[in-house]
């Protein structure tokens, strides 16, 4: 029995390995070919390590300004949707609201609504908003919110997952906070700000990490309403210089690898709360 | 009774904003795009009223049929392996393991890339030329495979790198699961003999049914929107093989500016959705049904 133990434990490791150079080796190829000086081979050991590969890929194309943008889209985002769904979250989880069942049905529902099904009658909106980007009162004439900041960040203002998300969090907290700063007479207003909120820092973690990472990557939305170079973000910029330069891998690879990381930090610092996060709603 | 009224008044302060939010940037857009679905409309000039014409012009266009066959194949391919594997490998890092909490971490790192940059990695391995992968099939002997230009091909190549960067995620999610399962369930089982694959069959997947549910609704939703992938790597080629449903209304709003039939497109997606998200209640009832 203990022989047969070790052996399956040997397997498992085995196949553990094998399963990590699946990921291991495409993202340790896709280092060294950031690294590979131009003209040489991808696919032997670079004959030196091309540092310089870096500042060429980000002045090879627009891409400090692209960063700028998706920093932009990305904070302004994750901000809003913090807010919106800590006030909503919180107003659901602890007040009498009415409706609050109506709503919360609702909330389930946007939760599964793919973001493509509105793309198209989104971007009408954006192009006919009124008085806006050059259009008159009724939306004619001009290009409205297409091509802007305000139309970058539109889809990504508010989410139900993390109002949802939120909402649970608050309810877990107990009432008995609320109540006693009521009878100190405390205000609502500052029972939400500063009894409840503070408690919260673990779930607007997770929040902050799903809307960055979902406005970062976002590439829908950027590619059928920016028209102008300025206003690219990085995903789209980078498909742009993919289309127009497919051959500079090395550039290319230093670049996807310089807009992956901030993404990955974010999700590496905030495994632990995402993991729980992400998990709890489906084993529930 | 005051005290009530003021928390009354704030919850809808504090609800508001978001509620408005939402309704701008989903519900009147959902709403929008079943009305701009019945009118012919080019953005220039006012929208006509055109009545079923989009949807008759969809179920009649072969290309669109097309464009669902592709999708499906995507997506249900994708999910049925990956729904096996996420759980196999679940499995495996449910054990014991030396290094175990790094080689997970790795595994759902891709998870952070977006598309764009996933698919840009893997038109590189795929690289007929100066890609690692043909370079090892040239020294294996087997010759060049063209993974992204063989229209039998691309799509399965695009499923292979979507489910290397989603893979992580859902096993993440069944780890949770099976970490819930009581360890005496499957050790009952093993007293009793059941070997390996009855344990895995007769306890592990009955006790995970719900996560199991809601990894392959998800995954299946996922699947159903893809269109970055095809966007970069094959632009819906060879011969539209990688077309799909979210590229076709794209193309249809974007490229041929006809938004009646992008819209048209939208809601019978919705339609797809709203039938898959009230999939698993149905499921639910009928075992509830079956139990009684």
């Amino acid at each position: 029995m203990r022989w047969r133990t070790a052996l399956s434990s040997a397997t498992a490791h085995v196949v553990a390995l094998l399963l990590t150079a699946l990921y291991l080796v495409p993202l340790l190829y896709m280092v060294m070919v950031s690294l590979v000086p131009t003209g040489e081979s991808t696919l032997e050991i670079p004959s030196r390590l091309e540092w310089s590969n870096y500042p060429a890929a980000l002045s090879a194309s627009d891409f400090p300004l692209f960063f700028l943008n998706s920093v932009i889209v990305a904070v302004i985002a994750s901000v809003s949707q913090i807010v919106l769904s800590c006030m909503a979250g919180y107003a659901l989880a602890k007040l009498p609201v009415k409706g609050a069942n109506t709503i919360m049905i609702l909330l389930i529902g946007l939760l599964v609504l793919p973001p493509e099904i509105v793309m198209v009658p989104l971007f009408v909106m954006a192009n006919k908003f009124p008085l806006a980007g050059g259009n008159d009162f009724f939306g004619a004439g001009g290009m409205g919110l297409l091509d802007t900041y305000a139309g970058l960040i539109l889809p990504h203002l508010a989410s139900a997952l993390a109002i949802f998300l939120m909402r649970q969090f608050y309810k877990d907290l107990p009432d008995e906070l609320g109540q006693a700063a009521r009878v100190d007479g405390a205000s609502e207003w500052r029972i939400f700000l500063r009894i409840y909120t503070p408690l919260t820092l673990p779930a607007v973690a997770v929040v902050t990490v799903l809307t960055f990472q979902s406005t970062w990557n976002d590439f829908l939305w950027p590619l059928i309403q920016v028209r102008s170079n300025d206003m690219r973000t990085l995903q789209l910029g980078l498909s742009v210089f993919y289309q127009e330069n497919s051959t500079q891998w090395n550039l290319l690879m230093a670049a996807v690898i310089l807009m992956s990381i901030p993404v990955m930090a974010i999700f590496v610092f905030g495994q632990r709360f995402f993991t729980d996060g992400i998990s709890a709603g489906a084993v529930k | 009774m005051g005290l009530e009224r003021g928390q009354r008044r704030a919850g809808g302060w504090l609800l508001s904003p978001a509620l408005v939010a939402l309704a701008v940037t989903t519900l009147v857009p959902l709403a929008f795009a079943a009305i701009l679905s019945f009118t012919r409309y080019d953005l220039l000039s006012d929208p006509e009223f055109a009545g079923l014409d989009n949807y008759i012009a969809l179920f009649t266009d072969p290309r669109f049929a097309q464009a669902i066959g592709n999708t499906l194949y995507f997506a249900v391919g994708q999910v049925v392996i990956g729904v096996v594997v996420a759980l196999l490998v679940a499995m495996l890092f449910n054990r014991r393991l030396y290094g175990g909490t790094a080689m997970r971490t790795l595994v759902y790192l891709p998870q952070a890339m977006s598309y764009v940059t996933v698919a840009l990695l893997w038109s590189f391995l795929y690289d007929p030329y100066v890609g690692p992968i043909n370079q090892l099939l040239r020294s294996l002997g087997i010759g060049q495979v063209n993974f992204l230009t063989d229209p039998n091909l691309a799509m399965p190549s695009i499923m292979a790198l979507s489910l290397w960067r989603n893979l992580g995620y859902f096993m993440i999610i069944l780890l949770a699961g099976l970490k819930a399962i009581p360890p005496e369930l499957p050790e009952a089982a093993q007293v009793d003999g059941a070997n390996w694959f009855q344990r895995l069959v007769y306890v592990t997947v009955p006790q995970l049914a719900s996560p199991l549910l809601f990894v392959a609704v998800t995954w299946l939703m996922g699947g159903l929107q893809m269109f970055t992938q095809s966007y970069v790597m094959t632009q819906g080629g060879p011969v539209n093989s990688t077309r799909t449903i979210v590229y076709d209304m794209y193309e249809s709003a974007f490229l041929r500016l006809d938004i009646g039939k992008a819209s048209a497109i939208a809601v019978l997606m919705f339609l797809a959705v709203l039938l898959l998200a009230i999939l698993p209640r149905i499921v639910a009832a009928m075992r509830e049904r079956s139990a009684a």
